[in-house]
């Protein structure tokens, strides 16, 4: 989750302030002094990994009680003790995450370019799990789970501390998180405090509640507070913390261009394909203790980094501050990178202008150019006093400092100084699932879908304005089986990608109209549906008849496909669908919306059995016997 | 007689003359896609050589030159390649690709081996393939029944067919054009057969996925043994029957004799851009063989 190397003391947000402009001016510096040398780069092969994030739960089976268990950080920390030796080419690679009770694990080397990878993907996510295991105390599991469901309800950590919202308290003043259950590296300390004095009061997420037979109608919780009590909605669920975003676990996917331009094109090809599988993965119904209207996390980090003051929110005139912002850091991607799909940003977005005159005249593409002038709209939120004066020809913190506190959908990452790393691009939408055959399903089912498209020249690009609303969609109850999303069906640009080429179906001065897309439903995307849409699988499928696949691999991708479309079909639930029949469906469950500490045990007892396959929940998936 | 009509006329009278006849499909793989009706889940690899012999003998026809002056003189042998789709591979990039070939044979005549190797090798203009699989030819049904009441291993029944066409395999490799050979639908007796018998040995089983589900562990275990790599295929028994390529040769030419075309071999690559996981390019190459024509072989001289 970003730099996690520092020096020095974290400063506070109205220290930071005084080096917002240094930080950005350094940090562009930094990416020009990085980017000359990049052009030249030889052309890469393909090398791609996956970034899993757990959570450590705690049981109280006497008292059917389950928390939070806050020794996440004090795991990592022995994890990462062969690591920190200096062994190279290890297994797996840990990093802390912002909630003291996750951590993070990835591959110890990332994965290449030959087909016979793909079968080692799900065992090394056991190998970690297994890892990750043999620290835990009795009682004390760890599950790769979206959102802690009783996240922010009383007594939920383990030890248990008290919220404290009052403004004396320097770090997390909300009314459901306490200090102890962020992270302790001084990062994720500061990224709370910052966010929240930047802002000038705490960050208001509200979510949509489900709305049961006997939920109260209209659905409004009393605090202790006025400034919460002003902030939270009617017929939401109010969170008042950072914490309640960044203290969720998801699936990250990194995958490696083979230069500049290619990552170009997989980052505005995988744009298209963020909501899809965020709706196929949504693995997070329930929030602060109430079933929600939203099955994923992405809202919930959306409003719980909005940094704006309310000048740039638009609700009071403008200041102190120079103009509106339309849009929080967290989102999803606001313009594409490839001159190919130029004519499809539709979408305003507003740029430091500074930033990008200086990135043209230094001979950086106009597209580029916009795309970091608008990340670097952001002011740092981190910084250490030892860091601020560093020498903008080796390091790139700076740089790194806004590029990774902009989290969007997709992230293009520039090759890092002083190593052989390529161009790559992030791909951040997934949410974590229960099992590893999951997660490793949906890990080599976006590679696989990177290479058909490179292999086919496909287009999935419609204007960016749809995307956007196809992510709106994407995050409703039983949006997989309910929403229809817009989605391109002439996806064969031509047998080129020259846009001289006469043969393009839609050239640059064309729009796209209904013919070039449609609102198709996950099941037509993933599926197919004659004479709409191939689908997905289809593609995939048609790719491996061309490629040599050994037999096992072949069989574990069959696998892997089988589930994807199992899911995108309807056959099988997704983990939100199905922890949302498990609470309905409850003894204790009241049709009131709320999850009970009982209930919550009881579900997480099963989530338990299931990632551990004691239990085969076929509404879930199922395996290969 | 409009232009269309007059290369149709001159292509049915070329096909008529010749009686070796061979189509390269070009680049298959984005063709392939821009067609919406190949959006389909049924379609095999058939149904694929089919359309690929269709699209490239329909733009060989369009490239014909009408030139009164300068007939062509009647040709033995015809080699067509589909011009609008070739994606050539640059000599420069050779060592990063991956040149993958299946060779289904038609009859047992080993010599078809070295003739298509070169044929691959010339239409792709390269100097060596990667690695080479060969599909023996489908056993006629009625064989077959006397195999299955038994429980010799069908490599077995055939081994004395199999030697020759083996020895071709290892002689291209000698030669350097091929670096791998392997074999496809073997199993554990049959591999372990060859494998005992081979000078240079299978390094590669391709099976087919259609029964991958049950593949037997003691394939997969003598494979891992003699490190044969098990790879996979959905290519049916017989990719290209003699009468479905009669019935396209007669369809597409007009051709009176088509009836006495038999295919002899159809090679199907796959040139993989090695360590990105990217297909470059796939295509077919289709060679076929008529038996001597009758004496009444037209004349060009209709102009």
């Amino acid at each position: 989750m970003g730099i996690l190397e520092y020096d020095g003391e974290s400063l506070n947000w109205n220290e930071i302030k005084l080096y917002a402009k240094y930080v950005k001016k350094h940090g562009i510096v930094q990416f020009l002094n990085n980017y000359q040398r990049l052009l030249e780069r030889p052309v890469d092969i393909l090398k791609w990994g996956d970034e899993v994030e757990y959570m450590v739960i705690r049981f109280d089976h006497k008292n059917r009680k389950v928390q939070l268990s806050l020794r996440g950080d004090a795991i990592c920390n022995i994890l990462q003790e062969k690591e920190n030796s200096g062994i190279v080419n290890l297994p797996s690679s840990w990093r802390h995450e912002y909630a003291s009770h996750m951590l993070e694990g990835t591959p110890g080397v990332p994965y290449q370019g030959d087909m016979a990878q793909f079968k080692y993907v799900e065992s090394n996510m056991e190998m970690r799990r297994k890892e990750i295991q043999e620290l835990l105390q009795p009682n004390e599991q760890i599950m790769t789970l979206t959102a802690f469901p009783r996240l922010g309800c009383f007594n939920y950590t383990n030890p248990s501390y008290k919220a404290d919202s009052a403004k004396s308290n320097q770090i997390c003043q909300s009314l459901f998180i306490p200090n102890e259950a962020i992270g302790s590296h001084p990062r994720f300390l500061c990224l709370e405090r910052s966010i929240r004095e930047r802002r000038g009061e705490r960050v208001s997420i509200n979510i949509p509640i489900f709305k049961d037979t006997s939920t109260p109608s209209p659905f409004i919780e009393k605090f202790n507070d006025p400034e919460a009590n002003q902030a939270a909605k009617p017929d939401h669920i109010y969170m008042d913390s950072t914490s309640f975003g960044f203290g969720n676990c998801c699936l990250q996917i990194t995958i490696q261009g083979s230069n500049m331009d290619e990552t170009k094109l997989l980052y505005d090809q995988l744009a298209p394909v963020c909501p899809i599988v965020m709706a196929l993965s949504a693995a997070a119904p329930i929030w602060r203790g109430y079933l929600a209207d939203v099955d994923v996390r992405w809202p919930v980090i959306e409003q719980g980094v909005d940094d704006r003051t309310r000048e740039e929110r638009g609700l009071e005139p403008l200041v102190n501050n120079e103009r509106v912002i339309r849009r929080p850091r967290f989102g999803s991607i606001n313009s594409y990178l490839h001159k190919e799909s130029r004519k499809f940003n539709d979408v305003a977005i507003e740029i430091d202008l500074e930033t990008k005159y200086t990135l043209l005249d230094a001979g950086v593409d106009q597209l580029l150019a916009q795309h970091i002038a608008h990340l670097w709209m952001r002011d740092p939120l981190t910084l250490f006093t030892n860091n601020i004066e560093v020498d903008d020809k080796k390091v790139t913190d700076h740089f790194e400092n806004i590029q990774t506190t902009n989290w969007h959908s997709l992230r293009f990452k520039p090759p890092p100084p002083g190593s052989d790393i390529g161009w790559r691009v992030e791909f951040r939408v997934c949410e974590v699932q229960l099992t590893d055959f999951e997660n490793a399903a949906f890990s080599v089912f976006v590679v696989l879908l990177t290479r058909v498209i490179l292999t086919y020249n496909l287009d999935f690009c419609i204007p960016l304005s749809y995307v956007h609303t196809n992510m709106t969609k994407a995050q409703k109850n039983n949006a997989i089986n309910l929403e229809k999303f817009y989605f391109r069906s002439n996806i064969v640009s031509c047998c080129c990608r020259n846009s001289d080429c006469k043969n393009h179906i839609i050239s640059d001065d064309e729009s796209l109209t209904e013919e070039h897309f449609q609102k198709m439903s996950i099941n037509t995307i993933i599926n197919g549906k004659k004479d709409v849409f191939p689908g997905f699988i289809l593609l995939i499928q048609k790719y491996l008849g061309s490629v040599d696949v050994d037999i096992d691999t072949r069989l574990k991708i069959n696998e892997y496909l089988d589930f994807i479309s199992n899911r995108a079909s309807g056959d099988y639930m997704t983990a939100a669908q199905w922890m949302r029949h498990f609470v309905t469906s409850h003894p204790e469950y009241k049709q009131d919306s709320v999850v009970s500490d009982s209930i919550a045990y009881d579900l997480l007892v099963r989530c338990d059995q299931i990632q551990k396959s004691k239990v085969k929940c076929y509404q879930l998936f199922k395996t290969a016997a | 007689m409009s232009l269309d009509a007059e290369r149709a006329e001159l292509a049915r009278i070329m096909v008529g003359h010749c009686n070796t006849f061979s189509i390269h499909s070009g680049n298959i793989i984005n063709w392939n896609m821009l067609k919406k009706h190949r959006f389909h889940t049924s379609l095999t690899s058939s149904d694929e050589l089919m359309d690929a012999l269709h699209s490239a003998i329909q733009s060989w026809i369009r490239g014909i030159t009408i030139d009164p002056v300068n007939m062509p003189e009647p040709q033995n042998a015809i080699n067509i390649s589909n011009r609008e789709l070739e994606t050539p591979i640059d000599p420069d990039q050779r060592e990063k690709l991956k040149l993958s070939v299946k060779l289904f044979l038609c009859d047992w005549r080993p010599n078809i081996i070295r003739r298509a190797v070169d044929k691959v090798i010339q239409n792709l203009d390269v100097q060596r393939i990667d690695s080479l699989i060969v599909s023996f030819p489908v056993m006629p049904p009625s064989t077959n029944t006397i195999l299955e009441n038994s429980n010799i291993s069908p490599v077995a029944a055939d081994l004395n067919k199999i030697k020759p066409i083996w020895k071709e395999m290892q002689s291209v490799v000698d030669s350097g054009h091929v670096s791998k050979i392997g074999v496809s639908d073997f199993d554990q007796a049959g591999l372990e057969l060859l494998h005992n018998w081979a000078r240079i040995k299978p390094s590669i089983n391709q099976i087919s996925l259609n029964n991958c589900c049950a593949v037997p562990t003691d394939l997969i275990q003598y494979s891992r043994e003699e490190k044969v790599e098990l790879l996979t295929h959905s290519d049916p028994p017989e990719i290209l029957s003699a009468r479905n390529f009669q019935s396209f040769m007669s369809e597409s030419t007009q051709d009176i004799d088509a009836t006495n075309w038999t295919p002899s071999f159809i090679a199907r690559y796959s040139v993989l851009v090695r360590n990105r996981g990217i297909v470059h390019s796939k295509g077919y190459i289709t060679s076929a063989e008529r038996q001597s024509l009758t004496s009444n072989g037209e004349d060009y001289g209709f102009f």
